[in-house]
């Protein structure tokens, strides 16, 4: 079993894709929190008790989420080293997500996750509508993940009214200016006084809709915020600012 | 209206239904500062800063007050602290990618964001990041400046220009933060379509588009403000004069004109630069021995009285000739006209061009009673179809021509009628040529077309009208294959031309003056003038005839007897040696459009007694014994009355020239030298002279026009003037329909 698993965790030509091999094998959404009612921690368990009855070496950890368990799409499970998430999965499907996918390097389409709508980078999984936020694995600086998606409305906003026109665009410079360490201990506040304005004052409801997403990283990962801000430091030692 | 009660900052307001809470807001004297909203345009709500908080119970929200209807039990906070937040980090948002220059900035005094960040305390951003550069001043136009750097996106410039100018030149392009003011394809003005009427500038808040002239000669809070009127053809429009000391630095857009609700053209705007021009007269000259000299006004008004008095004892008053200009304002026409009958006695009298408006005059006044346009410019847009007798019509009267547009953008059908249209191509459903010279015939066989297909207004022809049934047979013979035969035109084309006009109602009928100076064609004031009334077009809103009056006073010019009625043209006279002293006042119809070159080569060949009074030392005055120094109408004060029938008020705006003297002043002068009486008269005693003396005029007084404007006839002091004329009936009666 245990040279099967070395073998499948080769490079996987077909996807194109080049997979760290430090990186976990699988990490479950919401791991490490009994209360969600879509049942994530059940499925860590199950995942962890497959594993040992399969004696697979497995590497499973809690990805980096933000979640209240409204998502609706969830439980999530992120293969990090494909790039990829299986969404809704069940307890059923462990089986074959440790013996299929892992083993044999297939994709259980079915629980695949495909949601070109949302943005264009495919280690995130962000639920507009529940501002559930998750990345492949804990690797990923939530700083730059803020940075990433609020660039990406920026793009999208027609430029009409004040505040989201200059709104995203300060907003995003200033999440970019604490990614970079320049950013002053007053950011969040800025941030917050950015927020509140491109909801309440906008013309329509993209600019408050955009920040959400923002708002829940912040709420969730405030402390990687305050990393960057007061100790000029990386958590995850992704933003190259020292 | 119904009304609506709400409250605002716990004041009980009454409102009227379908107000926004903003109208609401000023109707009970509340300030919402606004910036990107205007009221001569569509709301675009983009920038947000009219936000007032709508408080629904427990809770509440931020609406834009510029938008949000007003209704019935609303409860508005307008300066709670969520509000001044919000619009403090508006202005901060806005001032952080916005050149703070306001040292250098042309704007500086009249820049609508640098009030804002007065009132709200902004100092300057607390963000900052990236901001715009673009090139200063990249286009090549000699009127318009852009410095997209100080655009604040409010989009006001769009608006303008395809609202109210309906040019549709300026366009917003990309989006986001890299969202900017652009032409089409980013071409400059001149490659776009512009009319450079400046628009956009008069609505700029900050200093993105301003006018290119006055760009480091005043600073705003120095000019001086004067409501005038524009002397450039007959619209009429009003602008505010900005001047400084002896200097018109600008021409802006007023707003609250009814004429021509704050639009103006190239010309208006922009063309002023003669009124500062250093070599304009200011002192009579005198020729003596080939040269000029400088004489005092005593001294040229002795030489000038001894001069008629001697032609009047020598060759009788009747050699006396007055050549007035359809430029002077209606008080002095009047003064002018006046002094030439009663002092000098000469019959003689004329104004430039009024052979151009000649035919109108008399075939309107002859068989409807009055003259000018039927109804308002703005009335065109409550019309359903509009018929433009030649597309001069951006060319003579650009404001009438907006108009046309606007109403065209507004739902209502166009026809034109130009052998080659120039302009409305775009707007025109139906575009006939006609050969030149035919349009009368087109429009006869319109009214042949439509009396035999029994599609008129019978009931109005009978109730208004006499004489249809001699119309009929005149017109039994021009069928439309004959018009078309004629004009050229296709069967199907004409066919469509009369389904047009007995299709739509109100139909109004515009026609501008012809180009080159050439008169109205009679046969066509005619026909069309039939037309009207056998479609019962007449005396009802949208509908009327617009014939378009030349110059800013011909009107005023016809009405207060600047012409001699019987025998118009004076310059006519010039060949047979029966004129012996000419007077030609502020008009050079040498070097200016009015005359023919045949009329000038007379007036030099002629070698009468001529004086002349002008701006400058133009070419007929160079012909002259005496030049006299004119005032421009930025430093009189007086009335014009533009196509509509408006009359309006110019009041001086640069204290006038030394040197220059007032008609009613230089009048009184003459007639003393020549040991007759004259009352010395100011502008307000000679229009309470007018409104005294002519029928029409009598309730017009200064306190009245200042108010805005009145539309003659308006007949005593609480008539409120009249929009549309024979909205009850015609006052010289039934109405003949002739056929000639």
């Amino acid at each position: 079993m245990a040279e099967l698993l070395t073998r499948t965790t080769k490079p996987q030509k077909p996807l194109g894709l080049v997979t760290p091999f430090e990186k976990p094998h699988l990490t479950v959404c919401g791991g490490h929190q009994p209360e969600l009612p879509c049942g994530s921690f059940a499925l860590y368990a199950g995942l962890k008790k497959e594993a040992e009855r399969l004696q697979f070496p497995l590497q499973l950890e809690t990805a980096k989420i933000g979640c209240r368990g409204t998502c609706g799409k969830g439980p999530f499970v992120s293969l990090p080293r494909l790039g990829l998430f299986y969404q809704q999965v069940q307890i059923g499907h462990i089986p074959y997500i440790l013996k299929e996918t892992l083993l044999q390097g297939k994709i259980l389409f079915p629980i695949l996750r495909l949601d070109h709508l949302q943005s264009v980078r495919s280690d995130l999984i962000w639920e507009k509508k529940s501002e559930c936020i998750m990345t492949l694995d804990s690797s990923y600086c939530m700083v730059q993940m803020a940075r990433y998606l609020i660039q990406f409305h920026a793009e999208e906003s027609c430029g009409k009214c004040v505040p989201c026109r200059l709104g995203i665009k300060r907003l995003g410079e200033v999440i970019e200016a604490i990614t970079q360490g320049r950013a002053g201990g007053s950011a969040l506040q800025e941030i917050e006084a950015l927020i509140t304005l491109m909801t309440q004052a906008a013309y329509c409801s993209f600019a408050g809709k955009a920040s959400k997403i923002i708002v829940a990283i912040i709420h969730y990962f405030r402390e990687e915020f305050e990393a960057h801000l007061r100790e000029k430091r990386c958590p995850a030692g992704v933003c190259g600012m020292m | 209206m119904s009304k609506i009660h709400l409250t605002i900052n716990g004041r009980a307001v009454e409102a009227d239904a379908g107000d926004t809470i903003l109208a609401a807001a000023r109707k009970a004297d509340i300030r919402i500062p606004t910036l990107c909203f205007h009221p001569a345009l569509p709301p675009e709500e983009s920038c947000r800063l009219c936000v007032v908080e709508m408080v629904r119970g427990r809770w509440s929200s931020l609406v834009a007050a510029c938008v949000y209807p007003a209704r019935e039990g609303m409860v508005i906070e307008t300066d709670t602290d969520q509000v001044i937040k919000a619009r403090k980090y508006i202005l901060e948002l806005i001032l952080s990618d916005h050149p703070l220059d306001c040292l250098t900035c042309n704007a500086a005094g009249s820049c609508e964001l640098m009030d804002l960040a007065y009132e709200y305390g902004i100092k300057e951003s607390s963000l900052s990041g990236q901001t715009h550069s673009y090139p200063v001043d990249p286009d090549p136009n000699p009127y318009i400046h852009w410095d997209l750097n100080k655009c604040i996106l409010c989009r006001r410039c769009i608006r303008a220009c395809s609202e109210m100018q309906c040019a549709h030149v300026l366009t917003k392009a990309d989006r986001g933060f890299n969202q900017r003011i652009s032409t089409a394809f980013g071409n400059i003005l001149g490659q776009s379509g512009c009319e450079l009427d400046g628009q956009c500038v008069a609505l700029c808040p900050v200093d993105a588009l301003s006018e290119k002239l006055p760009r480091g000669r005043g600073r705003n809070w120095e000019m001086s403000k004067t409501r005038s009127v524009c002397p450039l053809c007959g619209c009429g429009c009003v602008f505010d004069l900005n001047s400084q000391d002896r200097e018109l630095i600008k021409i802006t857009s007023n707003f609250s004109s009814p004429a021509n609700q704050g639009a103006l053209c190239r010309q208006g705007r922009f063309e002023y630069a003669y009124l500062n021009q250093p070599d304009r007269l200011k002192t009579p000259l005198l020729k003596q021995g080939g040269g000029w000299t400088e004489v005092s006004w005593e001294k040229a008004l002795e030489f000038l009285a001894d001069k008629t008095k001697t032609l009047i004892a020598q060759y009788g008053p009747e050699s006396l000739g007055l050549m007035l200009s359809p430029v002077l304002t209606n008080e002095e026409l009047y003064l002018w006209q006046k002094f030439a009958r009663t002092v000098w006695g000469t019959p003689h009298i004329d104004h430039a061009g009024s052979a151009i408006w000649a035919p109108v005059q008399e075939i309107l006044n002859q068989r409807l009673g009055f003259t000018g346009m039927t109804n308002s410019t703005d009335d065109l847009l409550n019309s359903s179809g509009i018929i433009l007798l030649g597309s001069q019509l951006m060319e003579t009267h650009p404001i009438v021509g907006i108009k046309v547009r606007q109403a065209v953008q507004k739902g209502a059908r166009l026809l034109v009628i130009d052998e080659v249209p120039r302009t409305f191509r775009r707007q025109a459903e139906l575009l006939l040529g006609p050969k030149p010279g035919t349009e009368a015939a087109l429009i006869q066989g319109l009214l042949g077309a439509l009396i035999q297909g029994q599609r008129y207004d019978a009931s109005f022809v009978d109730r208004q009208t006499t004489g249809i049934e001699r119309l009929k047979s005149a017109l039994a013979d021009r069928t439309l294959e004959s018009v078309a035969s004629e004009t050229g035109l296709t069967m199907r084309d004409l066919q469509e031309a009369v389904d047009f006009v007995a299709q739509h109602r109100p139909l109004s009928l515009v026609c501008p003056p012809p180009l080159g100076g050439t008169p109205f064609d009679r046969k066509l004031v005619q026909a069309a003038l039939n037309l009207q009334l056998i479609t019962g077009n007449l005396g009802i809103a949208g509908g009327g005839l617009a014939f378009l009056a030349p110059k800013a006073n011909t009107l005023g010019a016809w009405e207060l007897g600047a012409v001699n009625p019987g025998n118009p043209e004076l310059l006519a006279h010039l060949g047979t040696g029966k004129l012996k002293g000419l007077f030609l006042i502020a008009e050079d119809p040498a070097g200016r459009s009015h005359c023919s070159p045949d009329q000038a080569a007379a007036l030099k060949a002629s070698g009468i007694f001529l004086v002349v009074q002008d701006l400058f030392l133009s070419e007929a005055a160079e012909q002259a014994e005496l030049v006299l120094p004119a005032r421009p109408y930025s430093e009189k004060q007086g009335t014009f009355m533009n196509v509509e029938r408006r009359l309006q008020l110019l009041k001086p705006s640069i204290p006038s020239s030394p040197g220059t003297l007032w008609t009613g002043d230089l009048l009184h002068q003459l007639a003393a030298g020549m040991g007759l009486a004259w009352p010395q008269m100011n502008p307000d005693q000679t229009l309470e002279t007018i409104a005294r003396e002519i029928p029409g005029w009598t309730g017009i007084n200064r306190t009245r026009l200042e108010q805005g404007g009145l539309q003659w006839p308006c007949a005593n002091p609480d008539h409120p003037g009249t929009p549309i004329l024979y909205t009850e009936e015609f006052p010289a009666g039934l109405v003949r329909l002739e056929f000639t």
